[in-house]
């Protein structure tokens, strides 16, 4: 039954989603992909809209759980990181239409490895636990489109 | 571009340049994910790839209800996990992200 299909797998990731902080995007691409067989770039704005509903709720839960203060004491952090995000979601949403889905998954992968040895650097200063999986989640983002 | 906000990189970067606690950087992370997918949403939507996709509404609906359930599921378990499991949590799927693209990139 695809609907149970897609409700349990929607579920299952979201349960991720609202432990972690994660839209839970890079999870749901292969099981769209694999699972339900859609194309790249349907499975990716399909994953769009389901991402945002997860973030939103899951957003809505936690702050219900963690903390109310949040935003007054992190707006910097928030607005730091918002002013990146949004250049590059527009420019990159832009930039994925205009492109087949051959030359899509070229860009990912070119990405991933400039993203790999960029993060690599890092890893040079001692901190070798915690920017392993710093440098592969760079990477993780990177291979979703795939 | 991906269609992916991008939590997992934000949470580590959160983390490390800010000096958050994981489960606050989490929070952040989904508050700095609206925008962002909004934003992503919108140009799909003004190229028409949205209307192309109202077929696809029911699978998307019960998606959708599915993860509003699992959201509330795992941030309701929060308060009870401690940071350690959680870093090791995103440990584990950062390396299983990078372990995939590798295989996939060999294929």
């Amino acid at each position: 039954m695809p609907q149970a299909a897609a409700f349990g797998w929607g579920a299952i990731i979201a349960v991720l989603g609202g432990l972690i902080g994660l839209g839970g995007a890079e999870f749901r691409l292969p099981v769209q992909a694999g699972v339900f067989k859609y194309r790249t770039l349907q499975a990716i704005v399909i994953n769009l809209a389901v991402s945002l509903v997860t973030v939103i709720f899951s957003f809505i839960f936690r702050t219900g759980l963690v903390n109310l203060d949040l935003f007054t004491t992190h707006v910097d952090v928030i607005l730091n990181i918002l002013a990146g995000s949004l250049l590059g979601a527009y420019a990159g949403a832009n930039f994925a239409l205009r492109i087949n889905e051959r030359a899509l998954t070229l860009v990912v992968v070119s990405f991933f490895v400039g993203v790999e040895l960029y993060s690599a650097i890092p890893l040079s200063k001692g901190w070798a636990a915690c920017l392993c999986p710093f440098g592969c989640a760079r990477s993780s983002d990177l291979r979703l489109g795939l | 571009m991906l269609g992916v906000a991008g939590g997992e990189m934000m949470i580590p970067t959160i983390m490390l340049v800010f000096a958050i606690s994981i489960k606050i950087a989490g929070t952040l992370s989904l508050a700095i994910s609206i925008p962002t997918i909004i934003i992503g949403l919108s140009k799909y939507y003004r190229q028409g790839k949205l209307h192309e996709l109202r077929a696809e509404r029911g699978f998307i609906g019960w998606m959708a209800a599915g993860s509003i359930v699992g959201a509330l599921i795992g941030s309701s378990l929060l308060p009870f996990v401690p940071n350690a499991l959680l870093h090791v949590l995103l440990g584990v799927i950062l390396l299983v992200s990078a372990l995939k693209l590798l295989s996939h990139g060999k294929a």
